[in-house]
């Protein structure tokens, strides 16, 4: 089946040399702590500890693990430069392993589909080798 | 069914009111991906708009459309403007993927 995009959006050193300040969120609802170098070629992220309040505190729930993979999306998924992106929706979303602050997660994004401003993309967060939590995210902008 | 098949014959490839079974196989695709419960595909005229006053889909319905008829039948839905008119009625919808190559016994 022919694409126009690429079949998970690539992740390189560009991506890696993003900062958590670019996520337009602001301390404590911005989700992102670092970004870290990985071999792979991912967007690893770290999960926000609050500047350590949220330390032990325990896994997050579903809720917290969905707003840091649209968080994380959007160091990815750039919008232009005067634009900006909404998110309008979250579906499909699994937790497979509990999440902490503090955990690293490694990041894959893949488009789906997109219609006019809408774009909807599935991000997948690995941690230790293994699939922690997924869900399709639909942004609006430019 | 028989009856079916010889008027399709007739019609050069139509069945009864004109339908094909790519007809019913969108029709199918729309209810499953916009889970519209209690429908069957019948229920949705093949002339009727599906946005506005039709089936009453918004922008949201029309990207999950886009990607389900991409996934099920590898036709992709460029920009807005092709949208416009392929998402026009469900006979619209059949024309554009008759004309991106899906054979009308898909």
């Amino acid at each position: 089946m022919p694409r126009s995009t690429p079949w998970w959006i690539s992740c390189g050193a560009r991506v890696s040399a993003r900062t958590p300040e670019e996520i337009p969120h602001q301390f404590p609802f911005r989700l992102v702590e670092r970004v870290e170098e990985d071999p792979r070629g991912r967007l690893a992220v770290v999960l926000s500890t609050a500047d350590g309040a949220l330390t032990g505190t325990g896994p997050w729930p579903v809720t917290l693990v969905a707003e840091a993979l649209a968080q994380a999306i959007l160091l990815v998924v750039r919008p232009s430069a005067q634009g900006t992106l909404r998110l309008v929706g979250l579906d499909k979303v699994t937790v497979y392993q509990p999440l902490e602050p503090g955990d690293r997660l490694e990041v894959e994004v893949r488009e789906l589909g997109a219609f006019g401003e809408l774009r909807r993309y599935v991000c997948r967060g690995h941690r230790g080798g293994g699939l922690a939590a997924t869900a399709e995210i639909t942004v609006s902008g430019s | 069914m028989r009856q079916s098949a010889i008027l399709w014959a007739d019609k050069g490839g139509l069945g009864l009111m004109g339908q094909t079974p790519l007809h019913q196989k969108v029709k199918q695709l729309i209810i499953e991906r916009l889970q519209l419960e209690g429908m069957a595909p019948d229920d949705i005229d093949d002339a009727a708009p599906l946005f506005g006053d039709g089936l009453g889909l918004d922008s949201i319905d029309a990207l999950e459309l886009v990607i389900g008829i991409e996934k099920t039948f590898g036709v992709k839905i460029q920009d807005e403007e092709v949208g416009a008119k392929a998402f026009a009625s469900v006979n619209a919808l059949v024309d554009f993927m008759r004309s991106k190559g899906v054979s009308p016994d898909a």
